[in-house]
């Protein structure tokens, strides 16, 4: 309600405001958007059209970590199709699908802005740099510790 | 700004406004530039690139003059890429070029993209033959593609958006004109276009369905076959109808169609283009509104009664049953012991017919077309045309609703003050019992207590007196009446008012104020004045009101009536009224009534007639005979007691109608009757603007049209009937009616002459406050209203509207529900002084406090029987069924 009022338009704060949601459920459920819709007296399918046309909002439950791997043209010279083999095969999951156990999402993600630091994969809100099989391997190990 | 720009596109030099499109001005001069996402109507915007062309402009030097060759000429600089020409206004000496072999090229990669997922499914697609894809893939595209048919796009097909709007995924170009649709022209924003690039398509919100009044615009402006009407899926392909311009006869907006039929069947109606009255749009009621008239329980045969059972007769015998039927009841009681009740959606030459069979044939006035309406009882509001231009709402800086759900009632007349007030600005001020979809667009909104609307617009004087807003010198000295409508304003202050109206005195200053600030106000009435007890005496005060605002620059504000039916300001203008003459003109008028009387050859009766109401109270005494025209009035009269004891009581029963109503089915003779596409006629809607109608089907064999009937039946009672064609009566009409005098049919769209009726020069006597009373044992208000889906004699017979026919219930605030405890969905016994009723209960904050909402006809339950003639403001009580 506050996001929505921080604007002169009220729409403008729709993008925060679908974060924040987006921060507190995890992902945006259709419920979800229509409760927002009321809050800036939209539609419920205009905030649809928002909420899909961005990649970072998510409308279905992923699970407890996010990893994004970048298959842009550095990233893809650096081994990132085979980066990303790696973790199909050790996640047993494919592009866009979720660990039975709920705990990784994996996707394929454009130019994280970290070329030079080829391949990049970004977990949650970090990013892990000059990845390798084993890196991403002892990483996701962490994570699963929790 | 210079007042137009040259320049020239092909070589063609061009002159146009400031603000053109290249597109616009190139279709100005006949050169095609083929679009798929501009669209007229709707905002540029550039999404399908299908328009680009070349485009250069003048050079200019520094000094800021043009540069010119060595020969004088102006030196092009063109623009280094292709231009997409619906969004690229002209400017001064713009060079455009269509042809060139760039431009060529570009239209033939953006078909090849365009056809890339495009399932070319054309000879099974309701589009084939009227596709712009179609076309202009044909004149401009390649002929193969590149692409891999094996690689196209899938999606799940088809889907259902609506019981009305199928659509087709895979056929979509994402053109975004059915979005824009929706955001620019209804205004509801659920169809959208969702996640985005080449995953991008078109979507409702999940769970819900495409829930719109005009949603089948959006099948009509789809460039390809993505959005189709369920109703005409597979039933015709374009190229084998024939097409008939149509006047909607639904309501009193008078929509242009294209009636669309094959093989004797009407197949589709869409919407024609008239930008004075409907612009391109037409609304989903109207649009498909139309499979009743290919049913097969129409009524094929004449029947008349005999031995208690109606019998298929011929013509010859129907006719002559009913003139001896008239003539014998007359006989027996008087001239004035038969009536005539004539549909409102009746053609102009019916009417007319209609109430000259009555008046010349049969010697009385006993004739009318209201059912729900109550105004008119007297002669004194035939002075007012109140009507005036839609495309006048355009211009209008105020706008004063009152008493009228637009949107579900004149849903196309919404959509021009949608546009009016969200694209020009109007100041919209509403005044309604209850909470309607048009308090979004309202800058003010008026929810007063229903049956208190003379105290509300006395109020409201009261206010622009009060605070020195009216102008009271050129009032008094222009207008006879207003120090007398003074004294009785005196007592209608803000304060006292509010205890009637329920409205704070502040509201109702802020009102005066802004109806006193506008340049070019307008006032509007709906059904909820029109249907009520005291609607005369309700629009005189609005009269009053319309008056008050004058001012020595400008006259009073405009009045206009948001009429019931497709051609009630026709049936009122036709004299289809116990106290009025065709032409606007009261019955007391002896000099007027005298000229008719010599033009049709009879001695006219000047005894006032009964109207609809009186006839059926006096049926069974005064009354023994009735010619129904059109009417279910068991269904449509809103006692519906009454009208159950009228037709026990009368002698003598005519119905002519479509189909064997519970009205028909009492008849001593039913004669068939025809839908408008199946006769020649005028409509007159709320403008006073007559439009002709165009016939589109023969009847079928053996059957007469109305106003053939009407004239042979004439005829049979001696009078002077013989009219060879519909031109005929028109002509006599023009003839014979000063207001309509000189109108030529044949042309579209003109109005009817209003100088005839005298504008109003004085102000109606003035009213007592009155406060209403509380009634303990019927302790809500009850709002009858007429849904958008209503349940009629046409609709409940086209099976595409089945699923979206508005349910019967009972509206009612939460707060008062929760107080009854009343469940949402729960069976209630609903009770007035006439009658009682089983209806669910649906919450709705829509519903103020005390008052409920319930549909005249809604799918299972008439409301007519919780009404009864004489109630003022009708009210109920609410118990839970044990």
């Amino acid at each position: 309600m506050r996001t929505a009022e921080r604007f002169p338009e009220r729409r403008t704060g729709l993008l925060p405001a679908l974060r924040l949601a987006q921060d507190e459920q995890g992902y945006l459920s259709s419920q979800v958007l229509a409760e927002v819709a009321a809050i800036f007296e939209l539609t419920p399918a205009e905030v649809e059209a928002v909420a899909s046309f961005y990649t970072m909002l998510k409308r279905r439950p992923t699970g407890r970590h996010l990893i994004q791997v970048c298959t842009n043209l550095p990233c893809a010279l650096s081994g990132a199709d085979e980066l990303l083999d790696h973790l199909k095969a050790r996640l047993g999951i494919g592009v866009g699908e979720t660990t039975p156990d709920g705990l990784f999402t994996l996707e394929t993600v454009e130019c994280l802005g970290s070329c030079g630091t080829a391949p990049v994969v970004q977990i949650d809100e970090d990013y892990h740099e000059n990845m390798s099989a084993e890196a991403i391997d002892a990483v996701l190990a962490r994570l699963a510790e929790g | 700004m210079a007042a137009f720009v040259n320049i020239t596109i092909d070589d063609v030099p061009v002159t146009v406004p400031p603000g053109t499109l290249i597109t616009e001005a190139a279709r100005g001069v006949g050169i095609d530039i083929p679009i798929f996402c501009s669209y007229r109507k709707l905002s540029p915007l550039g999404a399908c690139r299908m328009c680009v062309v070349e485009v250069g402009m003048p050079r200019r030097g520094k000094d800021g003059q043009m540069e010119r060759d060595a020969r004088g000429q102006p030196v092009i600089a063109m623009m280094p890429k292709l231009q997409t020409a619906c969004t690229t206004e002209v400017s001064e000496g713009m060079v455009v070029l269509t042809q060139t072999p760039e431009v060529v090229k570009a239209r033939r990669g953006v078909l090849e993209f365009l056809l890339v997922n495009h399932p070319l499914d054309c000879p099974v697609c309701d589009k084939g033959g009227e596709c712009d894809l179609q076309d202009i893939t044909y004149k401009y595209g390649p002929g193969k593609s590149r692409f891999p048919l094996a690689d196209k796009r899938h999606f799940v097909k088809p889907v259902d958006l609506s019981p009305l709007i199928v659509l087709d995924r895979e056929r979509c170009i994402a053109c975004q004109r059915c979005t824009r649709f929706c955001s620019e022209i209804a205004g509801d924003n659920v169809l959208v276009f969702v996640e985005r690039g080449a995953e991008t398509y078109l979507d409702v919100f999940p769970g819900r369905t495409y829930d719109c009044k005009f949603s089948g615009n959006t099948v009509d402006i789809c460039p390809v076959g993505a959005l189709t009407s369920r109703a005409f899926r597979f039933r015709a392909r374009a190229w084998e109808v024939e097409r008939y311009n149509g006047i909607c006869p639904l309501c009193s907006c008078g929509c242009n169609t294209s009636v669309q039929v094959r093989s004797g069947q009407v197949v589709r109606l869409v919407a024609r283009e008239n930008e004075a009255v409907n612009e391109d749009w037409i609304c989903d009621k109207g649009r498909f509104t139309y499979d009743y008239i290919n049913n097969a329980e129409r009524i094929r045969t004449l029947l008349v009664k005999k031995g208690g059972i109606l019998t298929p007769v011929s013509w010859d015998e129907a006719l002559k049953t009913i003139a001896t039927g008239l003539r014998a009841v007359q006989a027996t009681n008087g001239p004035d012991s038969v009536g005539g009740i004539a549909s409102s959606r009746s053609t102009n030459e019916e009417l007319y017919l209609f109430q000259k069979l009555f008046r010349a044939g049969l010697g009385t006035n006993n004739v009318d077309h209201r059912l729900k309406e109550r105004w008119y009882e007297d002669d004194g509001l035939l002075g007012l045309p109140l009507s005036g231009p839609i495309q006048g709402l355009e211009k209008a800086d105020v706008i004063l609703v009152l008493g009228g759900d637009m949107v579900q009632e004149q849903p196309i007349v919404f959509l021009r003050l949608r546009k009016a007030v969200v694209r020009g600005g109007t100041r919209l001020v509403l005044a309604n019992p209850k909470a309607t979809e048009l308090d979004r667009l309202a800058h003010q909104w008026l929810g007063y207590r229903y049956g208190s609307e003379i105290a509300l617009i006395y109020g409201l004087i009261n206010a622009l007196v009060a605070e020195g807003l009216c102008s009271e010198e050129h009032l008094r000295e222009r207008f006879p009446g207003w120090d007398s409508l003074l004294v009785k304003i005196w007592e209608h202050t803000p304060e006292r008012v509010s205890r009637a109206t329920g409205l704070k005195p502040e509201v109702l200053r802020a009102t005066a104020w802004a109806l006193a600030g506008a340049a070019n106000p307008v006032i509007l009435f709906g059904n909820q004045i029109i249907q009520q007890a005291n609607a005369d005496a309700i629009i005189r005060t609005l009269a009053n009101l319309a008056l008050a605002l004058a001012r020595p620059e400008r006259g009073p504000a405009s009045l206009m009536a948001l009429g019931t039916n497709g051609n009630s300001q026709g049936a009122v203008d036709l004299g289809v009224l116990p106290t009025a003459l065709p032409g606007r003109r009261s019955l007391g008028d002896g000099e007027y009534r005298a000229r008719l009387a010599a033009h049709w050859g009879v001695s006219l009766p000047d005894r006032p007639g009964l109207s609809t109401q009186k006839m059926l109270s006096e049926a069974g005494s005064k009354v023994k005979g009735l010619y129904l025209f059109g009417v279910d009035l068991l269904s449509d009269y809103p006692d519906g007691a009454k009208a159950e004891r009228a037709l026990e009581a009368v002698d003598f029963l005519v119905v002519q109608d479509l189909f064997l109503t519970p009205t028909a089915a009492r008849a001593d003779v039913v004669l068939p009757g025809t839908s408008f596409v199946e006769k020649e006629g005028t409509y007159t809607n709320l403008e006073g603007r007559v439009q002709r109608n165009a016939r589109g089907l023969g009847p079928r064999e053996g059957i007469m049209v109305e106003w053939q009937a009407l004239s042979t039946l004439g005829s049979e009672l001696g009078g002077d009937f013989g009219y060879a064609s519909s031109r005929k009566i028109q002509e006599e009409m023009a003839l014979v009616l000063p207001w309509y005098r000189g109108l030529d049919f044949e042309a579209i769209g003109l109005f009817t002459s209003k100088e005839s009726g005298e504008n109003q020069r004085r102000f109606f006597p003035g009213e007592r406050l009155r406060v209403p009373v509380e009634d303990e044992g019927f302790p809500f208000i009850l709002l009858l209203g007429e849904p958008f889906y209503s349940t009629d004699t046409f609709s409940s017979r086209c099976p595409v509207l089945g699923p979206v026919l508005a349910r019967s219930r009972i509206e009612i605030n939460p707060h008062d529900a929760s107080a009854l405890g009343l469940m949402e969905g729960e069976a209630v016994k609903v009770s007035s002084p006439a009658g009682e009723l089983s209806l669910p209960v649906r919450h709705n904050s829509d519903c103020p406090p005390g008052m409920v909402y319930i549909p005249w006809r809604g799918s299972d339950v008439n409301a007519n029987r919780l009404f009864r003639d004489g109630m003022e403001v009708p009210r109920i009580k609410i118990s839970k069924r044990p």
